[in-house]
Parts: C-alpha cells; structure tokens; sequence
C-alpha cells in the first residue's frame, strides 16, 4: 500500500509541470568582441530570461553586437541566424541548438521501390548514430541504422509521406519524403539533445507509439555521462541499463546485467562485436567498460534477431565511440576512486579517419578514499566467516593492495563513399592482494587460526577489426573477426596454527582460469519490395583451462575446445502498412557433441493506430558456454566458465515467448510486455547447503537442470522539456530443478518478485540533477532453522543443524535512494563538470544474504552455538567527481 | 483500443503471476527412525527443527510400507509413532516411510534392513586382564557386502562396577566410529569396568555412516547442512540388523 501511494504520489509529482510562456520584451543590450554564450548570459542577468544551451560550443563563438530597444526575437535572430543556430520556446526556456541540417542533393519525387540509402550522423562531431530509428509516418513501416550508423530503405514510398529520424538523447527530426533522394546517399544530421535537455539515457522500446517498429525489440541506451555517473562513484553503464523493467537493480556484487529471470552469465556483453567477459571491476560493483568509450548500447531480450545469439536472456550490444571527425577534444575525470581520460580526433583533414581513446585507473592502491574504504569493507565482511561487528580492512599496519585498470582504442577510416574500417581494442584488469586473519577471538575454545595471504588478478583484452561494404544500392557486407580473452589467476598462501598443539603449518595454492573466445562472421544486409533480408554466417571457437598448483603438485586440470558453425537468416516482411511478420532461424553447428541447434524466431508487430500497437514473438536462443561459478574473494576463487559439454555442463536452450503492448500519449510512453521461458540445461553449482535427494550419493560439482520464468515488465517513460521521468516495474517468478537435490522446483536466488524502479532527472542550462528510488521485494535465501540431536546405533549423539529448502525463504525487501546533482561551468574555453552523486541516501542496510557458522563452547564439535550475520550491502556513499574537456 | 489494451494488460498479469504460494520456511519438519530386523516398529520420532514450534506435524500421519505392500498407520503418542500391530521388522526388506503433514505435504524415505547378522566366532568370552598379552578377544561375525557398515556399542552390565585402573576403557576412542570390517580385534585395555559386558554389534545401510563423521562446521567455521535421507524435509531412517556378545571381565 506505501509503494502504490509513493508511487502515484512521484507520478502526479512528475506530470504536474506546468509550463509558462513568456511575452516578448524590448532588449539593450551592447557587446563588444564577447562570446554568444556570453551575449545569452547577459539578457538572462538583465531581462531575466531563461536559456537553455550548449555553452561549451556557444564560448566558441564571438561578435560583437548593439540592441537598442528591440524586440526579443529580432535579438536573439540577430544573434544567431549568422552561425547557424536556431531557438525554440519551451515553457519558459529559450532553447538554442543547431539549425537542422538534411542534405538534400536533389528534390526529387521518390518512385515505388525506390532503394533509399543513406547514414545518420551527429551533426557535431560527425559521429555516425548506430541504432538510430527512421519511421515513415503515414505509412507506418520503419527502420534502423546498423551499428555503422547506415541505413537500406526499399519499398513504396508516399509521396505525402514523411520521414521520422530519431536517436536517443538526439532532437528527433521530420524529413518531407519529396526532399529525400531516392537514387543518392542521403546524409541525416541529428542535433544532441544534450544543447538544451538532460542527456537523456533510455529512451523508450523501439516500438512506442513513435514507431511501429518491432522487427528488433530492443531497448537503446545513451549512457550519457550524468545519469550513469551517480552511484558508486564511477561512471557505470550497468547502472543506466539497470533502470529498465526487466533488468535487475537490486543485486549489488554481481557482475553482469540479470535479464528477466536469467542468471547474468545468460546475458552476453559485446564492445564492437568481441565478448565482454570481465563484466566488473571491484567484485561486481561496478561495470567494467568505461562509460566514455560508449556511443550507444543495445539491449536485446525474448526473442531476438536472427543474427544474435549465443546467450539464452539477450544481448547487450555496447558500440564504442568512434572520435570526433571534425576536431580534436581531451576529457580528463578526476573521481574519488579512479582517474582516466579521453581523446578523439580526426587523423585527416577530409574526417574520413578518426581515433578515439581512453584509460582509466583506480587510484585506490594510493589513497584510500572513504569511498572505497567504505566499498571494499562491504564486500569483504561479506566474503569472510566473521562476527556481527563491521571488518575494517584498513585499520592494520598493511591495507588491501587493490586496483583496476581499463582501456579503450577505436581507429575508424572510411576510405570511400563504400567502406568503414573499425579496429577497436579493449585491456581491463582488477588485482587484489589481502591478508587477514581467522582467528575467532571470541569463541570459547580455539580450533584453529588460519593467517591468509590471497592475491587474485581478473584480466580481459579483446580485439576486433570489422569491415563494413555496401555491395550496391540494395546489399551491405560486414565482415567481423573478433577476439577475446579472459583469465582470472587467485594465488593463496595460508599460516595454519593450532593452539592445542602448538603447531604452524603452510598451504599454498594457485589456481589459472583462461577463456578464449574467437569470432568470425560475415554478413549480408539487404531488401528486396517488401522485405529485408539479413543473412549471414558466424564461427565461434572457445576454449577454457584450468591449471592448480597446490603445494608444489601442478595439474593441468581441464581444457576444453569447441567450435560453433551458425548460419543465420532472417526476413522482415511488411505485410500489409502497420503490419510486420519477421521469421528468421540460427542454424549452429557444436562440434563438442557434433549435434545441430537449431534457433527459429518469429516476431508479429501490429500498428493499431497511432498510439497503441501489439507485439508478439516467439523464439529459441541455445548458449554453448556457461559460468558454473562466480568469482568468491573468501575462497579466493574466479569465475569458472565451462563449455557445455554433454556430461558436464550441458547446452543450455531457451524457449521463450513474449507479448506486449505499447501505448503514445503525448511525450508519455507506457509499455507493457510479458513473457514466458523454458530452459533446458541449466546449470548450477550445489553449494554447501545443497543436499542430494538420494542419501550416500555425491553430488557432481554442476547440475544441469530445467527452468522457467514468467513475468511481466511495464515501463512508463514520460519525457517533455526539460524533465524526464522513469516509471519501471517487473514482476517475476523463475525457478528451476535440479533433481538430485530437490523433488520440488527451487526459486532461483535472484528473483526478484516484485521490483519497482523510479527515476526523475531535470536539467537546466548548467544544473542537473536526478533522484532514482529503487525498490525490489525480498529474493530467496536459504534459512537455518534450527538443530536437533540425533542418538546413533551406538549411543554416540550428533547435533545436527537444519536448513530449510534451497531459496524457500525470502529475504528482507531492498530499497534505496539515490541523488545526483551537476554543475557545468565554461572557463577560458574548457568545460568544466562537477557531480556529487549520494547512493543509498538515507542508508537502507539491504541485505544480500545470513551467514551462519559455528561459536565451539568446547573441543567436542557436537558443542556449538549458530552463529548468524546478515550480509549487508552498500550503506550511504557519497562520492564527487571532476571532469574537465579541452 | 482500451479495453483492447486493459485485458492484454490483464491477461499479461494473470500468466505472469505466480502458480502456488511460495514456501517461506521458518521450519523443517524432521523425521527420525531406526527399525530393527526382528523387532517392532517402535523408534519413529517426528519432529522440526525450527525457532518456534509449528502446527504443520501436530496432526501429521505416519504411514509405513514394506517391499511396496499396503501401507500401515502407525500410532502417535507424542512425537514417537508405533506400529500397533507389533509385526516384526523383516531382515533383508525395504520399509518405505510416508509422512501426510497437516498442510498436505508429504515426506518420504525409505530405509533399508539388512539381512540377518550372527556372530560366527570368538576367541574368547572371558578374559582375565592380569594375564599377560593385550589382545582380549577377536570376533568375526557375518558379512553382509560393501553396502553395509557396522557399529559397536560396549555396555556393562553390572550394577556397581569397578574401575579397572588408569588407561583402561579406549574402547569409544578405538571403535566410538563406524568400520566395514565384519571383525574385530578386543584389546583388553577396551575394558574400563570389571564384571560382565554386553557388545551389540550393528549393521545398517552405509549411508548412515555420514551421520558419524560429521562435523557440523566446514574448514571455515560455517555450519553445514546436516546430512538426512529424507524427502521434503530432514532426518534419517535406516534398518538395523544386529547381535549381541556378553563378554566377562575377570582380574
């Protein structure tokens, strides 16, 4: 009941602006040799007017002007007709932002079944716009640029007709069909958003009322540099994509994106088409692809394109920034954590080549921030056996050694009209070195100290070099090659001492994790009348090895090599106007248990109206490497991918359907999706508590089991102005069974039933400032319950403690609130940003688990009491931020 | 186009939304038995293991099968259940045990009785520990396979007994676990008391045999689940098969 009246109470909160016009009144204003910036500056101090712009680009320009007593809008025309700018009135706020600019080479009539090509680009930097959105507004049919940024149209065109073209963050632009050129190459310039609006993260499923485009239903998200910045202290796209329905927010130290009821390993990560597998620096708490390197990102879920896979949930497809093509820029942020910086620039004067790059490094080996003080403590009172009292790692003579590193290099060189060339590389790494002590002071009697030394180091480097051709009018080739690799190496060596008998002994273990993932593909774009044709074929070789060295003994464990063949192919047919029906198939090739898998996906888009149209999809994703592990700093161990391979961990394949319904209303969107799956091959690591169902057996170190999940994701996303609001609930239930250890389906630890995810940014011309309220009801846990003693055939007694079943308790409900506030200043051409980002602002102690252990009260083991501790996530943080951009 | 929208809105939250309650266990019902071959159904004990006693066992029923013959109530006094028709556990069957809580649930195990054992020799049933050499006696009794482990209780039987003298009575430490082995070796140090001795030796299903090398604590000082054989809760049940040697201790 307190949710629902939060909830409207936000809601009314948000729609309750109300704009006001202002009257035109008689500007005097002189100026000499001064910026335009400036010029704006000086009517809002004298007149009291209200702008909204990009004072970074409008410092750049200088004149010198006189007003007398003239009009406001003869003024402001004055002011910036001669560079190409343009102003609107929104409530209250002049908006100033670049004249639009559409390249029409010829105004010609567009004839049926016409090939219509073209790119779109930022009419800044000359960025092209992966995933941008075209729509014909009377006909109702839309389309999307590739990840390049391009785009084929062939089909009837109405003269009448208009073109839509949107991105997010970007103002959308209209395009009459009579201006466009049918047998040209039509260049689209969008204007970023961010001149006079929030860089707005997430913008609505393609398919809201704007479009009735579901051939690819997926979410497109701008990680910006605000929205993404509050939190931990570090820019994290996780955390933007985190705002969606479907996408998990409330599991704190788990890397990777929990995609409706899947388990986050189910969901692939690629940057410029390698796979991301180290998704996280600092034990799960943030993503480890540097917000700054990313133009836009993807998010697949259900039934997807033909020409994903690889993943049983989705995909998130991160493409990286490409560099300025027009002039060269440098930002530098200076956090509490970490440091890093980026340049882009043209390599030629024609902006066919450009370079973009950038690094990042914690700077939590040398100063320990309270920040990260605060952030490691969590993690590692969680990782150890300890009392209820709060572990302060740093408070001994020697501190945990952590770092973590990442960077980013994207070459880009379009030598003709034809061809892009990208080579993009990727280096991230987290090290940890800790020691700390076991020595249970407060027990009674002393079993055993143990003294650790543990160092683990988590590294991912991925290359890729991608080609994209257009054939002709009609085909486009990419040619992708890809690589990534991925290891995690933990190195303990322990000081065991017994008190009873006085003795130290040592153990020492290293344990290696490598991955290897190569990819090949090649692809074929195309439309033909009605229809689009997307083709192509992808080989994928992984490898995963296990080394051990425990006391001197070295075993070279496991090593396992697999090939998958797929050929994919997919058309997206438009059936009648308002109506699409895509078909596609994967067909993959595993040569681990040389068997065929086949993918059929099936989508339906129907356009009702303007406003409103349904979806329906259909489809089967197959995953052919899993991870059997997550990384444990306790146990000092990395995550443990395996390959599916027929006795071990198996294929995992995932039928799923989904149906949902969008509805647009006036800057309002509202959509609503529910889905089902079924999972076959599911694989799990029984853990402690886990108990074989047949007594004597032992259980093997993974299960493969089945599992479903149903649920249902409403996203009301309402955008006018200088406000946006997110509204995002998701209800779910996903279980699965493994039966050597449970008759019945066990709840899966990360589902969340309820979750309710609530955002609000506003933005002026230099402030901005966002509040996010999460909330999630409690996930399952496994509960103690209890012991009982139990007299054996020869009088001995046993205390024997209970648990209940796997996850059939719940935790206690998580929330939290978060608020950002930012500042823009420009000073002697350089821009400068402040941020101040609070997490978990009235210091909500979620809990992410109960750790029980035993308290001896004498040598017998049969003589303890339990132990319990919740495991807590992350309190209160503020942290700040500085970045500057020359 | 809204009713259109409110009954797929409708129909979304009646698929998605959950097909039975979830469990939220503050409890776990746990089922103790042990049934021995050629005795009465008599040790079955059915209780939780919880914070704060439950309701869901205080109308439970037992119900006990052997070998997939109809089903037997048993008889509830307590929390210990009793066979009333005091039939006789059969050496070598599988009892199956079959537990209706009050909410529905059920719990299920199967226990297993071995197959009759009989003591085939032993060296010696008095032993006089003044005499010189350390071993008392060596039994060997049969043996039922791999499947089987044994356990050994020493009792005395006297009403007032008489210490031996310092470093006598290792038997629990000597033999406290169970063993595979269908002999044994007495030494005459086992012995703390003078007088007459009771030895019952068990067999039973080896599954049993983790409830005797468990420790409730992992390496880490975490508390591990207990081991049980039971279905939709805890506990263990297991069939026994046993005999009994009396062995006089002499000065």
């Amino acid at each position: 009941m307190i949710i629902r009246v939060i909830t409207l109470i936000l809601f009314f909160f948000f729609f309750g602006f109300i704009s006001h016009a202002q009257s035109d009144v008689k500007i005097t204003l002189k100026l000499e040799d001064a910026s335009l910036a400036k010029a704006l500056k000086e009517l809002h101090a004298k007149y009291d007017l209200s702008f909204a712009f990009d004072s970074y680009e409008l410092s750049r320009i200088s004149g010198s002007w006189n007003f007398q007593n003239q009009p406001l809008s003869l003024v402001l025309e004055t002011l910036l007709q001669p560079f190409d700018l343009e102003y609107k009135l929104t409530g209250s706020t002049y908006i100033i932002f670049p004249a639009e600019k559409t390249e029409v080479v010829r105004s010609l009539k567009v004839e049926l079944n016409e090939v219509f090509q073209g790119e779109v680009r930022d009419v800044n930097s000359g960025e092209l716009l992966p995933f941008a959105v075209l729509v014909w507004q009377i006909e109702g049919r839309s389309f999307n640029t590739n990840a390049d940024g391009k785009f084929i149209y062939q089909g009837a065109i109405n003269p009448m007709d208009s073109l839509l073209v949107f991105f997010v963050g970007y103002e959308a632009l209209t395009i009459p069909a009579e201006d466009l050129d049918a047998s040209g190459h039509t260049k689209i310039f969008l204007s970023p958003l961010k001149y006079y609006l929030s860089t707005v993260t997430v913008t609505a499923r393609q398919t809201s009322g704007i479009t009735t485009d579901v051939s690819t239903p997926a979410f497109i998200i701008n990680p910006g540099e605000f929205l993404s910045r509050y939190g931990l202290g570090e820019p994290d796209i996780f955390r933007t994509a985190q705002l969606l329905p479907g996408v998990s927010a409330t599991i704190e130290s788990n890397n990777g994106l929990f995609l409706r009821g899947s388990n986050s390993d189910q969901t692939m990560i690629t940057l410029d088409g390698f796979t991301i597998y180290h998704m996280d620096h600092l034990f799960g708490t943030f993503s480890a692809i540097n917000a700054n390197a990313v133009k836009a990102m993807k998010l697949s879920a259900s039934a997807l394109d033909a020409r994903l896979g690889g993943r049983a949930a989705g995909v998130l497809e991160v493409i990286g920034k490409e560099g300025d093509n027009k002039k060269s820029a440098l930002k530098i942020d200076l956090g509490t954590i970490s440091i890093g910086a980026a340049f882009e620039s043209p390599l030629d004067s024609a902006g066919k080549a450009t370079l973009f790059m950038c690094a990042r490094r914690s700077i939590t080996d040398g100063i320990y921030s309270s920040p990260y003080q605060k952030l490691f403590n969590t993690i590692y009172d969680g990782a150890i056996v300890s009392d209820n009292s709060q572990t302060n790692t740093f408070e001994g003579a020697v501190g945990p050694d952590f770092y973590f590193q990442d960077a980013n290099v994207k070459l880009t060189w379009r030598p003709s009209f034809r061809d892009a060339i990208n080579v993009s590389l990727y280096a991230s790494r987290d090290q940890l070195f800790v020691q700390y002590a076991d020595t249970f002071a407060n027990e009674t009697v002393n079993a055993i100290d143990v003294f650790y030394n543990d160092e683990s180091t988590k590294r991912n480097q991925g290359a890729s070099f991608r080609w994209i051709h257009d054939v002709d009018q009609r085909w486009q080739s990419t040619f992708l090659l890809a690589a990534s690799k991925f290891d995690g190496q933990s190195f303990s060596s322990d000081s065991i001492y017994e008190p009873l008998f006085d003795l130290s002994t040592g153990q020492f273990s290293s344990e290696q994790r490598n991955l290897g993932d190569i990819i090949g593909r090649l692809e074929l774009t195309g439309s033909y009348r009605r229809n689009k044709i997307v083709t192509g074929v992808v080989a994928n070789r992984m490898l995963t090895e296990e080394k051990l060295n425990i006391d001197g003994v070295i075993n070279d464990l496991e090593k396992n090599i697999a090939v998958v063949t797929t050929f994919f192919a997919e058309d997206t047919w438009s059936i009648i106007p308002g109506v699409q029906l895509v078909g596609g198939i994967r067909s993959n090739y595993f040569d681990a248990d040389k068997r065929l898998y086949f993918e059929p996906r099936l989508r339906l888009a129907w356009q009702m109206s303007d406003q409103y149209n349904l979806h329906l999809g259909f489809g089967r994703n197959a995953q052919f490497i899993q991870r059997v592990q997550i990384q444990n700093l306790y146990l000092n161990r990395p995550d443990i991918w395996e390959i599916g391979i027929k006795g071990e961990s198996n294929v995992l394949t995932s039928d799923q359907l989904n149906a949902g319904v969008t509805m647009k209303l006036n800057g309002l969107t509202v959509q609503a999706e529910c889905y089902k799956k079924w999972n076959q091959g599911v694989a799990f690591s029984p853990g402690p508590l886990a108990d074989p169902v047949v007594a004597g057996t032992k259980l093997p170190q993974v299960l493969n089991g089945t599992g479903t999940s149903a649920g249902l994701d409403i996203l009301v996303d309402y955008f006018k102005g200088r406000h946006h609001a997110i509204i995002g609930y998701s209800l779910l239930k996903a279980v699965s069974s493994w039966s050597e250890i449970s008759a019945d389906p066990i709840s899966e630890f990360f589902e969340q039933r309820h979750e309710l995810k609530t955002a609000y940014e506003f933005r002026s011309a230099s402030w901005f400032c966002s509040i996010s309220w999460v909330y999630g009801s409690g996930r399952p846990y496994t509960r103690y319950v209890g012991d009982l003693t139990y007299e054996l055939p020869n009088g001995q007694i046993r205390k024997l403690p209970y648990f209940s079943d796997i996850n059939s308790s719940r935790l206690p409900s998580y929330h939290r609130l978060d608020v950002a506030v930012a500042k823009q200043w420009m000073i002697r051409g350089t821009e400068m940003t402040v941020s101040a980002a609070v997490y978990n602002l009235y210091n909500r102690e979620n809990v992410r688990d109960y750790q029980y252990r035993t308290i001896r009260t004498s040598m017998n083991h049969n003589d303890y009491v339990a132990g319990v501790k919740p495991i807590n996530m992350i309190g209160f943080l503020p942290t700040i931020n500085l970045s500057f951009r020359l | 186009m809204k009713p259109i929208l409110t009954y797929t809105l409708l129909f979304a939250l009646v698929a998605c939304s959950p097909s039975s309650e979830d469990r939220d266990s503050t409890y776990e019902p746990v089922l103790f038995a042990s049934i021995t071959g050629g005795e009465a159904v008599d040790n079955v004990q059915l209780l939780f293991a919880g914070a704060y006693p439950h309701s869901n066992t205080s109308s439970a029923r037992i119900f006990i099968s052997k070998n997939d013959e109809p089903e037997i109530e048993l008889t509830r006094t307590g929390n210990e259940f009793f066979d009333p028709g005091q039939q006789v556990v059969e050496f070598g069957s599988n009892y199956k045990f079959r537990v209706l809580l009050n909410d529905g649930d059920e719990m299920l195990a199967t226990a297993i009785v071995p197959s009759e054992i009989a003591l085939i020799s032993a060296s010696s049933e008095v032993v006089s520990v003044s005499a010189p050499g350390t071993v008392a006696s060596i039994l060997s009794w049969t043996s039922l396979g791999g499947n089987y482990a044994y356990a050994l209780k020493l009792e005395c039987l006297e009403l007032s007994p008489v210490l031996i003298g310092d470093g006598y009575g290792q038997f629990e430490n000597r033999n406290g676990l169970s063993q595979l082995q269908s002999q044994l070796l007495l030494l005459k140090d086992d012995f703390k008391y003078y007088g007459q001795h009771r030895l019952t030796v068990y067999a039973f299903d080896k599954s049993l045999e983790e409830l005797y090398f468990f420790d409730p604590s992992d390496i880490r000082g975490l508390l591990r689940n207990a081991p049980d054989n039971v279905t939709g809760g805890g506990g263990f049940v297991t069939g026994l098969s046993n005999f009994v040697v009396d062995i006089q201790i002499n000065e």
